[in-house]
């Protein structure tokens, strides 16, 4: 029972959404759409599951002076300091001009930290970069060639440097690129669906916590 | 737009048969829209007459809801006197007929008029109660349209036609109704606007149409047989591979490295970072990417090598811990198993990446499995892994991610490879079933590519009298 | 020194110089021409071409992180249609861009107003409206092809710098036709001319599959230059055109003659490319003198 139930369930939710897909008839129409909102309702109580998960997992290293246990402190305190400011000022009005406490973490401390951990991508792929591409076989120095063709053609300098980098860089990106990632995404696609079906017959049950 | 043309035969047919009640050089007919709900109605018109065209340019197409009245609220916001909608009242007409609403003096009761008799009066101002009074008369339709304004004196609209849209005269169109209620019956007219936006007295009027809500969406027949053809191609080779035929796989170097990560972490004494994405439950990634971690937790649990699962959803998070208990269960070590090994980060995308990257230099882990959804943090991610000198396997099915984990892992499952891992570790005659059944549906498709490829080609220099993209046209 | 020792360079010194070739452009200013891509300049005419007056939907889904490539792009266009006597709906389907949805809109009207007459100047509720924020991407997206106003309710508070001043305008039912009058236009999808997410997520395929397939409207795409590739299958087919990063963004500014941060980082991204591709040869000299080696 314990296995066949929500095996039954996950069937009949699927099916009905199939359904629903090609019966335009209520109450199919609008199976979808209520599927989707009782989604959102209930991920808005599972927060409470993760802030719970955050909180007890912090606790227990303070409590326990596991290694590393100060930065702990930092997420209580961050935490605690972010949910504050918001209850008590609320969300503010008018962001762009005129900013409340609320539009101060935003600006100030939010869009900082964020924007720190994305440009850090400027660097890792210089790092990436410069270590993985390797001239090693033929298929490896077509990437490589290709990728500085690219490169160079999607920005200013390339056009300074010779006129059809550009051109030759966006025949890259609009032939051959786009025949890849079609091939990738139909690959992705089917791989996915055929995924679903094992799924809604139950062949596979990762939702319950097992592969089989 | 292409269902619209599907539906041009119906209309030229109705036209044939219906002529509409008319006074204007117009043709007005109305159908019911074949693939809905019941709430949408084909609207189509077309003049007969050039010069009348010319002296009015404008038409208006107005609606009716056959056997109803219909009265409109009307109300203002504070300060202003331009009066809006604030609800509209529908009543049968019949015995008890529908006269009026009207607003009494400055604005304390509405009076809702039948045949020399009231049929609702309510008293007071506050509109959201006046509302719900209305609502409780069974021989009325009440719509609350804007609660966020007064009621004003002497204001109430009563229509039996609405403006639906406004074209111009010389050129036929159509157009769908939508929002009708099942069932009903509508008409339509026309009425003609000259220069100056006069209206004409005369109208041509459409016979009544009844939108009907159908019980399969026919534009839709394509995808049906695809799904029919793909499923059946699986259930088929599910079939094939349990009568014991062996079938192939190819070696698919991520999947068969697994094994052999984690028995690397083990050896080092270093323990095993399993990162499910960014995604919720929802996502079939993150589905696949739970299947895997179904295959390691089983793994940990015999070797007794920590194992951190930090997610980005609460509900991933849950199931994570489900499946790494039972993965040391199932091993027969449920004492090894650690609460603190599956837990919550944050939601927020670059919190998260900040949380795992910290983990993973403190932790120093000896094996990192990236695998699920992934945007613009898989290369922090993978780099920082790189870093730290563990052997990486990635795995996802966003195509502009693959290349950053090419890059920085030492295997990379590349999106359908990511789908067919319970097949592949488990070797299981059912799912290795579909993994066939769905490399079958790859090479219909391909198949369908190449035919339609040349068809396409046919109809472009002009040997072909149709376009063969229709055939997938999906409404 | 031995080149092949420049195989294992400690990676924070490839950072220094990355760091160091996007800095000092900025102070350089040398400004090489950007040119236009076939993508970029398909979506710049269909805006041109657009009768006055049209109104085009803009979707705000991307956060801080990626405000530098997508925010000078979302200027550009909107800037753009407001010169062409274009109106703006701008919409917010990520809680964290709710700040740029609205100051996108507002600074380039702000800017264009510094020189108009008080009866042409740029307003919220009649040349431009910003609804904030609501949850569930894609049931937003189908949402709007049934009702926006039902979808959205209300349009955002937001302040507007009105004859010198802030001014706070709060919320307003998106019914109230007077006080907004560009509502009276706008149903549904058959209200807008085009629809532009700037989207740094995986809202952009919702559009394409909802907005683009299913209601037939028009969308162009701003992307982060991350996820550009995986969209230019869809072109020109399913979208109308294509801005992707920071490159898209100064091609934008370019074609309407208004260089701004995106042509100013130009120079910072060829300098950081280049040093890039000179970082990809050295590690090759290194690595083929090592097989030599060996």
């Amino acid at each position: 029972m314990k296995t066949t139930l929500p095996v039954i369930l996950t069937f009949l939710a699927g099916f009905l959404m199939l359904f629903g897909f090609f019966i335009p008839h209520y109450p199919f129409n609008e199976l979808q759409s209520t599927t989707l909102n009782w989604g959102m309702i209930i991920s808005g109580f599972t927060m409470i599951l993760g802030i719970a998960s955050l909180i007890i997992h912090h606790y227990f290293k303070i409590a326990r002076k596991v290694r590393d246990w100060q930065f702990s402190i930092i997420v209580y305190v961050s935490y605690l300091a972010v949910f504050i400011v918001g209850m008590v000022f609320g969300i503010n009005n008018g962001l762009a001009l005129d900013p409340t406490p609320t539009g101060f973490v935003y600006f100030y401390v939010f869009e900082p930290l964020q924007a720190t951990m994305f440009s850090l991508l400027a660097f890792y792929i210089a790092s990436a970069s410069y270590r993985a591409f390797r001239a090693r076989n033929f298929e490896a120095t077509l990437l490589l060639i290709a990728a500085i063709i690219v490169m160079i053609g999607r920005v200013p300098i390339g056009k300074a440097i010779w006129i059809y980098f550009p051109d030759i860089a966006n025949w890259i990106m609009t032939v051959p690129n786009a025949a890849a990632q079609r091939g990738i995404i139909l690959g992705i696609a089917l791989g996915a669906i055929s995924m679903s079906l094992r799924i809604l017959f139950g062949i596979e049950k990762p939702y319950m916590g097992s592969s089989k | 737009m292409q269902s619209k043309v599907l539906y041009l035969p119906f209309l030229v047919l109705l036209f044939f048969f219906s002529p509409a009640l008319a006074t204007l050089p117009f043709d007005i007919c109305a159908v019911d829209n074949p693939n809905d709900a019941g709430t949408t109605l084909l609207v189509s018109w077309k003049c007969k007459d050039p010069e009348f065209a010319k002296i009015y340019p404008e038409i208006m197409i107005q609606r009716k809801e056959v056997g109803y009245k219909k009265a409109i609220i009307m109300g203002c916001i504070e300060g202003s006197e331009q009066m809006q909608p604030v609800a509209i009242v529908k009543c049968k007409e019949g015995p008890a007929r529908f006269k009026a609403i009207d607003v009494g003096p400055e604005g304390k009761f509405i009076v809702l008029q039948g045949d020399n008799k009231t049929i609702e009066k309510i008293e007071g101002n506050n509109l959201t109660s006046i509302i719900e009074k209305l609502s409780k008369n069974k021989d009325l339709e009440v719509t609350l349209v804007n609660r966020n304004l007064r009621l004003s004196q002497n204001t109430f609209a009563f229509n039996d036609y609405e403006t639906i849209h406004k074209a111009p005269s010389a050129e036929p169109g159509g157009k769908e109704d939508k929002e009708l209620i099942s069932g009903r019956n509508y008409t339509y007219r026309i009425i003609a606007l000259n220069a100056s936006n006069v209206e004409t007295v005369d109208y041509v009027e459409s016979l009544p149409a009844q939108p009907v809500a159908q019980w399969f969406n026919t534009g839709r027949i394509n995808i049906l047989v695809g799904v029919l053809l793909f499923a059946s191609l699986i259930i088929l080779f599910i079939q094939v591979a349990k009568r014991g035929k062996d079938l192939y796989i190819r070696k698919i170097a991520g999947l068969s490295a697994v094994d052999e990560a984690i028995g690397r972490a083990t050896e080092m004494g270093k323990p095993i970072l399993f990162v499910p994405g960014i995604s919720g439950i929802a996502d079939i990634e993150t589905m696949a990417s739970m299947v895997i971690l179904a295959r390691v937790s089983n793994k940990v649990a015999e070797y007794d090598t920590p194992i951190f699962v930090p997610c980005c959803d609460p509900i991933v998070m849950t199931t994570a811990q489900e499946i790494v208990k039972e993965g040391f269960l199932r091993a027969g070590r449920p004492d090894a198993y650690n609460p603190d090994y599956v837990n919550f980060i944050t939601q927020d995308q670059f919190g998260y990446t900040a949380g795992v990257n910290g983990l993973m230099m403190r932790e120093r882990p000896g094996s990192i499995f990236l695998l699920g959804y992934f945007a613009a943090e898989s290369l922090l991610l993978a780099e920082t892994g790189h870093e730290t000198g563990a052997i990486q396997i990635a795995g996802t099915a966003q195509a502009s991610q693959l290349p950053f984990f090419v890059t920085a892992c030492d295997y990379t499952l590349i999106g359908e490879e990511f789908f067919a891992a319970s097949a592949y570790l488990s070797r299981e005659p059912v799912l290795m079933g579909t993994l066939i059944g769905q490399d079958m549906g790859k090479i219909v498709i391909i198949g369908l590519i190449v035919i339609f490829a040349i068809l396409s080609l046919l109809s472009h220099f002009g040997v072909l009298g149709f376009n063969p993209s229709v055939v997938f046209t999906i409404e | 020194m031995d080149i092949v020792k420049l195989m294992k360079i400690d990676r924070r010194i490839l950072f220094v110089f990355i760091f160091l070739s996007v800095l000092i452009p900025f102070f350089l200013k040398c400004n090489i021409p950007v040119g236009e891509s076939p993508e970029t300049e398909a979506l710049f005419r269909y805006i041109d071409n657009l009768p006055e007056g049209s109104i085009i939907l803009i979707s705000t889904d991307y956060d801080m992180a990626s405000r530098p490539e997508l925010y000078p792009m979302a200027k550009a266009i909107i800037r753009h249609a407001f010169m062409k006597g274009h109106k703006i709906v701008s919409i917010c389907l990520w809680p964290n861009g709710v700040g740029l949805a609205e100051n996108s809109v507002t600074e380039v009207a702000a800017k264009l107003n510094e020189k108009r007459p008080e009866d042409k100047k740029l307003r919220h509720g009649k040349d431009y409206l910003i609804t904030g924020y609501r949850a569930g991407v894609a049931i937003v997206i189908m949402s709007i092809g049934d009702s926006f106003s039902r979808t959205f309710g209300t349009c955002a508070s937001i302040t507007e710098n009105i004859d010198g001043k802030k001014t706070t305008i709060p919320s307003i039912s998106l019914d109230d036709h007077h006080r907004l009058p560009i509502m009276k236009n706008i149903k549904n999808y058959d209200s807008f001319k085009l629809t532009i997410p700037f989207a740094a997520g995986a809202s952009v395929d919702a559009w394409i599959e909802f907005a683009g397939a299913r209601y037939h409207q028009p969308v162009a795409l701003g992307v982060t230059a991350v996820s550009a590739p995986r969209y230019y299958p869809f072109f020109p087919n399913q979208i109308v055109g294509l801005v992707g990063g920071l490159k898209g963004a100064a091609e934008y500014e370019n074609l309407i003659k208004n260089p701004d941060w995106a042509t100013k980082g130009m120079d910072a991204q060829s300098a950081a490319h280049i040093l890039i591709i000179l970082f990809i040869i050295i590690g090759n000299i290194a690595y083929f003198i090592s097989i030599k080696k060996k």
